[in-house]
């Protein structure tokens, strides 16, 4: 007999459609072999509905928010939902059919309730390998689909509970490392694995039919969450604009993301005529890639407790024109496109920040990622190893950013992968992870501090590095604040044999001894600096964030190296500033 | 007279001191609460002792086991009043804890004004040296004695209070750290030092580093503290050493708390649970919610099939646990898993700018205390409202030891929220009886129906002073059908610290893959393991016939990062064993993915708990009584019921004297010297062979 329903039945049924959302993520993510996911556990997974509405979404990955959902409908477009059965789990990656680029996966997994089609499961993640040019899937120099991987239509992975053979001994076959690529799908379906019984469980307990009926409602309730926040914000046409660095093939070519946001009542509309055209480099973003950038932009205007669910989506519509960098077409690489990404929600933090200027952010960098990668002469088999930056935090209206913090909704740590295991398991040696003096954009608010890491290579490799944006234009700086300072790559500094490398390069041969430097940018900040509380600028060179030179230079403040501020000097300096 | 046999247990919380001492064969413990002593809370305990000493007319010799749980570490980590901290660690990585783990969840994530907690060392007091090891433990760079001891110099004359030092590769190899720990003694005596080889000498150094950081900022105040205590213990003549609890729920001796102080950093909290989960088992019930409502907060914790939720993915520092995982640095240590929120009898009631009523986060503690103590608090508290509401019995409090004036506690209320709500203060006290009742709702939430969890599947069991009065309200959120409130509520949790054991945890790291492990290494790391911890527990006089080895190994296939906990069984290490273990991972591995990779599996760290088998008292049944409950009538007075909207006039019970199948009709209030349970209207309390109440909807 199921439960009766109480004031607490909707509550416990969401958390529970949440959890259960979570925890397959969570165990996906657990039993991942793929080196980024060990890195930082980011997994996007989430629950839908028969009618393939997304009603649950986990915590993690919310940068990828919308491309599971957009990928169901394209997988049961060719696999029609009456050929499913129980224990299949369907499998694509096509970034023009829902997807990100080729090195993301997804898997989806029907769920049945008592013999009927009741939910689905799907998760995504990025892989190990699948081809492509360089081992890991994140070729810099890519001009196509086809340099960034094996591309899947959608097929079925397994049929009723049993593996189809051909399928995945064809993805092995394209990777170069098979039994980890084959351990991360496997990981992929661990999730729909888990996430089955859970449900059926929940609909055991509560009765599938109250179950759907309070899914509607949590749905609607959603929307109208969405609505009152979107009322909140006075109507308006807003616009916003980022400029893009370049694309890893033309060197000094920008590039510029554009967004008109339109509030009127309930609604919003994002329009994004007037971005460039797309480019041949592998900056450009999907459609689901640009949604999703879409969705976490706006969430900071909203109430960030809103569910994430097909609800949420109800108010919002959105233009990306075809052919442009935010919805580029066939056959077009799109795996940096974090670039694009990152520019579409700054472009829309600067419109709606004029409406909210509380909200307003100065821009944070952008990830910077190196793989490394051989052949192990013992077994000759590939081994690879990747390291990864997610850039650091601009400065908020009122607020410094955060020295080491990753831009907020990453939500992922500083110190992401501990030294200790990255050289147990890897080739190499970490030197040194540290802050950089003068890096942070000065401002009333300052950005955070920009890092530098410092690794030796124990072996001879292929390196490919790949920072994707906002190196040479370091992250701007908003209401009078300065850019950061700029990020990049540097071979055996220091050395007679020191060289800058480019921001993206791919497989450059390495040798036994080798360092690489790795410059990460810091984040803008926000307001005139000369009107930053001297005070501060002290704590930042006791924390040995700026220099006593800095000091002077970019906040007219006097400083001595303990940070004990000379409120005389500093006023003077401040003074000589407003007369110049 | 023959030889007597006591345990004591001795529970500090923000407000009360609670203790309870059991004799050995005997039913009725004796119990003492007492107001804790902020400025010197030993002279609390001294005072509980001395008080229990008397009623029991114990001699001090006959005392064999003292166990004790502390609130100290945690409140100096909320309160951010830990050591001053110096932290020496490998040459390139001193901004380590300013880059930090710490990071936005949740919705903070899209807070635009989100901000990390500081790191609890400051950057100009961290050092770096020069030396380095590698994963397997090999030096690659000798340690720079030199250039070692100018940075320890340097910090010397910074002063700081405690050094925690963890340098790269300590785990595989400790050398470096012990040296630069003697260097650090040298040039700082009575500097207190931990070193993270000593503290959790696992492998990944952020982890390490964070929970021997932890332990050095409670380090210096827990070791003075317990020094004193034992000092005080000694000089009546108890000769026991005195144990204390740690946040796994198990208890370790002094010595070894003073050493290893994040050990002790959930100490109070868990001694609840613990109380939870062993009254639960003897009454059938291994499914519960523990709620324990102190004076200055509450805290929640869920047992399931018995057990209480152990968690090694723990975090502290930035207010109540369990909220934030992600925020807080992490220790790696065994923690039970609880929610705590800032509502206890002693919180404040205040309205906020905007004009709405708030309750707490900040306490009146025990000095000034509630308005109604006249010991100087003005700011109506909790506690106040429930003495205007008629739930407490102002001569009857602590059995009628302590004088609290009813006035006081409706004058704070009148001025400070009846008059600014114009509302009567009646209303208002009401007002702050249900919104107390909200926040705690919140932290039953957060361990149940936020993880997907049917509350209505579980019984509550309430103690601490104030939780039998509010806790009926806080199930009815739910729709908890059951609610029970065991004898002494007011000191459970001083009890659960009677039915804990003694263990020592250790770990150490080895990545081998299993196939390439060799028993001999496996008998030798475990072998080390137990020796480290038998000899700790030998110490404390421990017969090795009452040491029990728990061994286990975390297990991964090659390739992942996670691993998952494998026991290993008792018995002689053979060249079996690894296969063995690996065969159970696999297995253990498909039960929770239900899938079973080919791939090869390695083993990641070896951990032994050595648990000391203590005598605990035993819990026992009573006899069926008379079942007229009329015995206990000890007569009637006004308490507020929103459902009669009104005061009822309503009957009071003694419930020291209730007995076994006794069962009354609610609106009623049960009065025991430590705590009062408020039984409302439309409830039925049953007194069961255990003489827990048990409350139902009638």
């Amino acid at each position: 007999m199921a439960k009766v329903r109480d004031a607490f039945l909707p509550e416990i049924i969401h958390n529970a459609l949440r959890g259960i959302a979570d925890e397959a993520g969570l165990f996906s993510a657990r039993s991942a072999y793929s080196p980024f996911v060990n890195t930082s556990p980011q997994i996007a997974a989430g629950l839908f509905d028969a009618k393939a509405r997304p009603i649950a979404q986990t915590d993690s990955a919310l940068i990828h928010v919308s491309a599971v959902q957009r990928m169901l409908p394209e997988v049961l477009s060719d696999i029609p939902p009456e050929t499913l059965a129980p224990g299949d789990a369907l499998i694509i990656n096509d970034h023009f059919r829902g997807g990100i680029h080729p090195t993301d996966v997804a898997v989806f997994t029907p769920i049945f309730y008592k013999g009927k089609l009741a939910f689905f499961h799907g998760a995504m993640m990025i892989v190990s390998d699948l081809g492509g040019m360089s081992n890991g899937g994140l070729p810099a120099n890519a001009t196509e689909i086809f340099h960034e991987g094996l591309v899947i239509p959608p097929v079925k992975l397994y049929k009723e509970g049993v593996p189809n053979a051909e399928i995945h001994r064809m993805i092995a076959s394209n990777s170069r490392t098979p039994a980890r690529v084959l351990g991360d799908i496997r990981a992929l379906v661990v999730g729909g694995n888990m996430a089955a019984p859970r449900l059926v469980e929940l609909c055991d307990k509560y009765g599938y039919d109250q179950v759907v009926e309070i899914i509607d409602e949590l749905l609607d309730y959603t929307e109208r969450l969405t609505r009152q926040g979107i009322e909140r914000i006075p109507d308006g046409v807003y616009t916003g604009s980022y400029i893009i660095e370049d694309d890893g093939i033309e060197a000094g070519k920008h590039f510029k993301v554009q967004v008109t946001v339109i509030v009127n009542g309930s609604n919003i509309k994002l329009d994004f005529t007037g971005t460039d055209a797309q480019a041949r480099g592998p900056i450009n973003s999907s459609y689901s890639q640009s949604l999703s950038g879409v969705v976490v932009a706006l969430r900071f205007f909203l109430d960030p407790d809103i569910p994430l669910n097909e609800g949420f989506y109800r108010p919002i519509e959105v233009v990306f024109p075809h052919g442009t960098l935010v919805n580029p077409k066939y056959p077009a690489a799109a795996n940096a496109r974090f670039a694009v990404v990152q520019s579409i929600m700054d472009s829309i933090n600067e419109a709606l920040s004029a409406a909210r200027p509380d909200k307003q952010m100065a821009p944070s960098g952008c990830p910077h990622v190196f793989t490394v990668t051989g052949i192990d002469p013992q077994t000759n088999q590939f081994w690879s190893m990747l390291d990864v930056h997610m850039g650091v935090l601009g400065a908020r209206a009122g607020k410094d950013g955060i020295d080491g913090l990753p831009p907020l909704l990453n939500a992922t740590p500083g110190y992401l992968r501990n030294a200790e295991h990255y050289e147990w398991e890897y080739p190499v040696l970490y030197d040194y992870f540290a802050f950089r003096p003068d890096t942070a954009g000065a401002g009333k608010w300052r950005g955070s501090a920009g890092m530098v890491k410092h690794v030796t290579f124990n072996s001879d490799a292929d390196l490919t590095v790949r920072a994707v944006d906002r190196c040479h234009l370091p992250p701007r700086g908003v209401a009078g604040g300065q850019p950061g300072g700029a990020g990049g790559w540097v071979l055996n500094e220091g050395r007679p044999d020191e060289r800058r490398l480019p921001m993206k390069q791919t497989n450059l041969r390495i040798r036994k001894g080798d360092t690489l430097t790795m410059y990460v940018s810091g984040g803008g900040g926000y307001g005139d600096p000369f009107s930053r509380d001297p005070e501060l600028v002290g704590r930042d060179v006791r924390k040995g964030v700026v220099s006593v030179e800095g000091a002077a230079r970019d906040y007219g403040v006097a400083v001595d190296a303990s940070g004990r501020v000379d409120l005389a000097a500093t006023r003077k300096l401040r003074e000589a500033r407003k007369q110049a | 007279m023959a030889q007597r046999q006591f345990f004591m247990g001795v529970d500090i919380g923000g407000t009360f001191t609670d203790l309870v001492m059991v004799e050995d064969g005997r039913h009725k413990p004796f119990n003492v609460k007492t107001l804790t002593t902020p400025a010197n809370p030993v002279d609390g305990v001294m005072n509980a002792v001395r008080d229990a000493m008397a009623q029991a007319q114990a001699r001090p010799q006959e005392v064999n086991r003292v166990v004790h749980a502390t609130t100290l570490a945690t409140n100096l980590i909320l309160e951010r009043k830990g050591a001053r901290l110096g932290y020496v660690t490998t040459q390139g990585f001193g901004d380590m804890f300013h880059i930090s783990k710490q990071y936005p969840s949740g919705a903070d994530r899209f807070n635009a004004h989100y901000e990390r907690p500081e790191p609890l060392v400051e950057r100009e007091m961290v050092i770096e040296i020069r030396g380095r090891l590698n994963f397997r433990g090999e030096e690659l760079i000798a340690l720079d004695e030199a250039q070692a001891q100018a940075a320890i110099t340097h910090l010397a004359a910074l002063k700081p209070d405690a050094v925690a030092v963890c340098l790269l590769h300590s785990y595989a190899n400790p050398a470096h750290e012990r040296k630069v720990g003697a260097m650090i003694r040298r040039a700082m005596p009575g500097v207190y030092v931990a070193l993270s080889s000593e503290v959790w000498p696992e492998f990944q150094e952020y982890e390490r580093a964070s929970t021997t950081l932890i332990s050095a900022y409670v380090g210096p105040m827990l070791a003075d503290y317990l020094g004193r205590l034992e000092d005080e213990l000694r000089k009546t003549g108890i000769a026991c050493t005195l144990q204390i609890m740690q946040s796994s729920g198990a208890v370790m001796p002094a010595s070894m708390a003073a050493r290893k102080a994040v050990y002790s950093v959930e100490s109070g909290p868990a001694a609840g649970v613990i109380a939870t989960a062993q009254l639960g088992l003897a009454i059938g019930r291994p499914n519960m919610i523990s709620f324990d409502m102190g004076g200055t907060t509450a805290k929640v914790g869920l047992i399931q099939h018995g057990k209480p939720n152990v968690t090694h993915d723990f975090s502290v520092g930035t207010g109540v646990s369990a909220q934030a995982r992600a925020s807080g640095e992490p220790i790696k240590i065994p923690v039970i898993d609880l929610a705590e929120v800032g509502a206890g009898g002693g919180s404040i009631a205040w309205i906020d700018p905007g004009g709405l009523l708030q309750v707490g986060p900040q306490s009146a503690g025990a000095a000034p205390g509630p308005a109604c103590y006249g010991l100087g608090g003005t700011q109506p508290t909790v506690t106040d409202a429930n003495v205007v509401l008629g739930y407490l019995n102002p001569d009857y409090f602590l059995g009628g030891k302590m004088k609290i004036y009813p006035e006081r506690s409706r004058e704070a209320i009148a001025r400070n929220i009846g008059e600014r709500l114009n509302l009567d203060p009646v209303l208002a006290a009401h007002g702050i009886y249900q919104l107390a009742n909200i926040h705690m709702g919140g932290a039953v939430r957060l361990i149940t129906v936020s993880r997907g969890i049917d509350p209505r599947e579980y019984a509550v069991m309430a103690f601490g002073g104030a939780g039998p009065i509010h806790i009926v309200k806080v199930a009815e959120q739910f729709n908890i059908p059951t609610v029970i409130v065991p004898p002494s509520p007011g000191v459970a949790s001083a009890f659960g610290l009677l039915m804990s054991d003694l263990a020592h945890d250790n770990v150490t790291t080895h990545i081998v893959q299993c196939k390439d492990a060799r028993a001999d290494d496996l008998r030798r790391i475990f072998q080390n393991l137990e020796d480290a911890g038998r000899q700790e527990l030998l110490k404390e006089g421990l017969a090795e016939k009452d040491l029990v080895m728990q061994r286990s190994i975390d297990a991964r296939f090659v390739h992942q990062k996670h691993e998952i906990n494998i026991p290993v069984p008792p018995g002689a290490i053979t060249a079996q064993t690894a296969a063995a273990l690996e065969h159970a991972f696999r297995d253990l591995y498909y039960e929770l993915f239900k899938v079973r990779p080919a791939d090869p599996v390695e083993f990641v760290n070896f951990a032994v708990r050595v648990i000391g088998m203590a005598s605990k008292p035993q819990i026992m049944r009573t006899p069926k009584g008379d079942g007229k409950a009329s015995r206990a009538l000890k007569g009637a007075r006004q308490a507020y019921f929103a459902e009669a909207s009104g005061f009822v006039q309503t009957q009071v019970y003694d419930r020291t004297t209730l007995r076994h199948g006794d069962s009354i009709a609610g609106p009623a209030i049960l009065e025991e010297p430590d705590s009062t349970t408020i039984c409302p209207p439309g409830y039925r309390v049953e007194v069961d062979p255990f003489l827990n109440l048990v409350i139902t909807r009638a």
